[in-house]
């Protein structure tokens, strides 16, 4: 039994990691290319956005916060454009 | 062989499995269901320690915290008779296990609480709370280990099924030196 269990739980992790970073990802870019993460805050500071926590995901810059509309905003930005990019099944308002 | 694990304990016991599994995976392999999944999976864990919790103070004899946990100085003395392989089986919890049982709960707990109060709008996306969360997450992985450790040491030990006793709730009933 222990066996068995043991087995449903690595399908399950493997199940899990075949999902992996598969939602969002921006091209690499070499580090010297990279903006700083604090003129992506300042930058969408001043447009009107809260932001909360700043973080690398999948070579986008991650960010937590509230967007200009005041709405809760888990948002993801290219690294050296600071443009937007969206998860797959996200869609970019009009 | 008597019932010393009523239906609740075991159904608890199952659903907690199930829940803090799936929340453990789809946490550190978030998905594009993480939303259902990851926090699903977070209620349904505090919903579970709540229930066990609520359990412990008006279940059955074994369920409830009075019977099972006690002070340092008995929890010692266990400790000491476990190395010298002299413990009494309980048919129980032990007062170690016991122990155990507090923390993964608590553990459980507060790492369905911080998930919660990570998506409020009063705390969302603080760096220091998710760090927080994933810490709990750790802790509890830690303690299942020590968890699944005792029971099949015990097991051994005192030469019990002890997996299949959360299943069917039955355990051998106790000799004259156990602790019933």
């Amino acid at each position: 039994m222990e066996l068995k269990s043991l087995t449903a739980l690595l399908v399950l992790c493997s199940a899990g990691a075949a999902f992996a970073h598969g939602n969002v990802s921006c091209p690499a870019v070499p580090k010297e290319e990279k903006k700083p993460q604090m003129d992506l805050q300042r930058k969408l500071e001043s447009e009107g956005w809260k932001v909360r926590q700043v973080k690398n995901y999948n070579n986008c810059y991650e960010v937590y916060g509230f967007d200009d509309k005041g709405q809760k905003a888990e948002a993801f930005f290219n690294a050296k454009s600071f443009e937007r990019v969206y998860p797959e099944g996200e869609q970019a308002p009009k | 062989v008597i019932r010393v694990w009523d239906r609740v304990v075991r159904s608890l016991h199952w659903l907690l499995v199930i829940a803090v599994v799936t929340a453990w995976i789809s946490g550190h392999w978030p998905g594009r269901w993480f939303e259902e999944v990851h926090h699903g999976a977070g209620y349904l864990a505090g919903a579970v320690v709540l229930l066990r919790a609520a359990w412990g103070f008006v279940g059955t004899r074994h369920a409830r915290f009075a019977q099972f946990v006690r002070g340092p100085a008995g929890t010692l003395e266990y400790a000491r008779r476990l190395r010298r392989a002299s413990e009494p089986r309980y048919v129980g919890h032990n007062p170690l296990g016991g122990w155990m049982v507090l923390a993964l709960l608590a553990t459980a707990a507060a790492a369905s609480l911080t998930g919660v109060l990570y998506v409020t709008e009063w705390l969302w996306g603080y760096a220091w709370l998710e760090t927080l969360h994933a810490a709990l997450a750790w802790l509890l992985l830690l303690l299942v280990g020590g968890h699944l450790g005792g029971v099949f040491f015990t097991a051994r030990r005192h030469r019990e099924r002890l997996v299949r006793a959360m299943l069917d709730g039955r355990k051998r009933a106790p000799a004259s030196d156990d602790i019933g």
